[in-house]
């Protein structure tokens, strides 16, 4: 009993991630027992968290410390309240008015005036990607930051 | 009064399995659809082979026009106790999807067989016993149920002892969903037919295991948990805990399992689906043959000279063309591509067709014929074929009473954007002959592949 309690996250868990300060990357980090590695370009800061299975977190944080895009690519689906942040209860709530409709559905995309998250899923590979606008580096190419 | 109703239906057959609308400016648009102009039925007669099944494309489960089904393909799955060829059920409009693994039903089609629940092996990671039950997310939606043990039946073929989802679908039942399932599912657990547009999923993508190493080793950090642990005669979720399932345990792709026949022969290294042209304003009723196996009869011969496309095998080092393949279409080379019974249009990005108003569809004013080049996962523009296809007016086909139409397609994505996948979805496969492949079965050791010839 007390081993399947380890599997569940930790209550009161500080979630990080989009929208929030460079410092709660560490969270994640933990959450995901993953290894961190950082690079540099001139206009932002790229936070790879690495998991051992593969699952692959890449946080995008601006000169001011915030993170203000993350991609994922996982073979389970992620836990999006633990790399959306702040932003997880608006995507929460469009994700379940589009889930009504009936069926399979392997593309989800959300168009906010800010938030946008997209997100595939195929044969259980899990990849997308979320952004807020108004906290993007000025002149920043999406495609350039494989955000399309 | 008739051309309201009809009105609605399009729009909602517009929604079935799409996914691709922003969930904030999906409107529901009436006005300008004519009357019903239903097509003809293409395809068939079946003959029952030794290793085929029926197929077809129609109004669905409810067999009501209502539910706006399109392009979503059906089969008829029998489900037996283990052991018996008499305490059987047969179960009609199970949709046949390659982008997913394992068979799932809706519990109460089967509540009567008393299949035998997974029982956990004590033995596994977390040292628990109990009883396998399931969260299986897609990317919004998804199912959760007990799974369980069942001699399962295609055609002529059989799958003894599968592990099997039993979608459950009564809102009395004790065990619910738990709250990380529900968030999974984007608090929408999919637990009728209306709501999946189907009796259940069959699941015959490319791989043998619905999860896999993280489910064997129980791993779910940083992801939702999908196997848990649940006591018998639990009384509710709480009393279920996240679990390790053993690979023989996990819900598994029922065409990979099944069994030789006296003969000797397997067919459980792919499918063949043949399935006929569907051209125009679409087909009311679509018939076609899913073959077992691939190069083990005569009926499921690969000719020599096919290319064959590799999905992408090496997840660490090429995660992007991970079970993928690379889609060249125009200027663009997508490695987030894919062939999917499952998806129900061909979906991209072009920003140079028209989109149909308050909908992701293309709705050019006429035909487009365009060409892509489709290759390998892991070495783009390996083993290239070309591939025609048609665009066609999506207001145009949803104006019809037709199920299926191959001229379907749509974006994704909402804004004008480029793209960032391109699914091959049910119109792919309409004309084609389509081998898929199963990863480490006979034939594809070293990965699955497509080939297709046409029909």
């Amino acid at each position: 009993m007390i081993a399947a309690m380890l599997l569940l996250p930790p209550v009161g868990a500080t979630y990080a991630g989009l929208g929030e300060a460079e410092s709660s990357i560490h969270a994640d980090q933990i959450r995901m027992g993953a290894r961190h590695s950082v690079s540099v370009t001139p206009q932002y800061l790229v936070h790879d968290l690495h998991a051992s299975d593969g699952t692959l977190v890449r946080q995008y944080v601006t000169a001011n410390g915030l993170v203000f895009a993350v991609t994922w690519k996982s073979l389970s689906k992620p836990d999006f309240a633990g790399f959306l942040g702040l932003s997880y209860p608006l995507y929460a709530a469009s994700a379940q008015v589009a889930a009504r409709r009936p069926g399979v559905q392997r593309h989800f995309r959300h168009d906010g005036l800010d938030l946008v998250v997209q997100s595939t899923a195929h044969l259980n590979v899990y990849s997308g990607f979320a952004f807020r606008r108004s906290m993007l580096p000025k002149g920043l190419s999406l495609d350039y930051v494989g955000l399309q | 009064m008739i051309k309201h109703v009809l009105a609605w239906v399009c729009t909602t057959a517009a929604l079935v399995g799409c996914g691709g609308a922003d969930s904030s400016t999906t409107t529901i648009t009436g006005g300008g659809v004519s009357g019903p102009v239903s097509g003809q039925e293409v395809g068939g007669p079946f003959f029952q082979l030794p290793n085929n099944l029926s197929v077809t494309v129609d109004n669905g489960p409810m067999n009501s026009f209502s539910l706006g089904v399109a392009n979503i393909l059906y089969a008829s799955v029998t489900l037996c106790a283990p052991g018996s060829q008499t305490n059987c059920q047969t179960i009609d409009h199970v949709q046949v999807d390659t982008g997913s693994v394992g068979l799932r039903v809706l519990a109460s089609k089967v509540g009567q067989l008393g299949l035998p629940p997974v029982e956990l092996d004590p033995s596994s990671t977390t040292g628990l016993t109990g009883r396998a039950h399931e969260c299986y997310p897609f990317v919004i939606g998804g199912l959760w149920g007990p799974t369980a043990v069942a001699d399962v039946q295609l055609g002529e073929q059989w799958a003894m002892a599968l592990p099997v989802q039993l979608i459950q679908d009564d809102p009395g039942a004790a065990v619910q969903a738990p709250i990380d399932c529900s968030q999974a599912v984007n608090g929408q657990v999919l637990s009728s037919a209306s709501m999946l547009g189907s009796n259940g999923i069959l699941g015959i993508g490319s791989v043998t295991l619905d999860c896999g190493e993280l489910c064997r080793i129980g791993n779910y950090s940083g992801t939702y948990v999908q196997y848990y642990s649940c006591p018998p005669n639990a009384l509710s979720a709480l009393k279920c805990s996240p679990s390790a399932v053993g690979v023989h345990q996990q819900v598994f792709n029922p065409v990979a399992a099944l069994n030789r026949d006296k003969q000797g022969v397997a067919d459980n290294n792919g499918v063949v689906l043949v399935l006929p042209p569907v051209t125009g304003l679409g087909a009311s009723r679509v018939q076609g043959e899913l073959i077992f196996g691939i190069n083990t009869r005569a009926n499921n011969v690969l000719s020599k000279d096919a290319s064959r496309i590799y999905l992408g095998v090496d997840w660490f080092n090429r995660p992007d063309s991970y079970l993928n393949i690379t889609t060249k279409y125009k200027d663009l080379t997508i490695y987030n591509s894919y062939l999917d019974t499952g998806t129900n249009g061909l979906f991209f990005t072009d920003n140079a067709v028209t989109r149909c108003q308050g909908s992701t569809w293309y709705c050019p004013p006429s035909r487009l014929q365009q060409t892509a080049i489709l290759s390998d996962g892991d070495k783009p523009l390996n083993g290239s074929l070309n591939v025609q296809f048609n665009i066609g007016n999506a207001d145009a086909l949803f104006s019809t009473s037709n199920t299926a139409f191959g001229d379907l397609a749509g974006t994704y994505d909402p804004l004008m954007g480029s793209t960032a996948s391109f699914s091959w979805g049910l119109p792919f496969f309409y004309g084609r002959r389509v081998f898929l492949s199963i990863w480490k079965q006979s034939g594809a050791e070293g990965g699955p592949w497509y080939s297709w010839a046409s029909n």
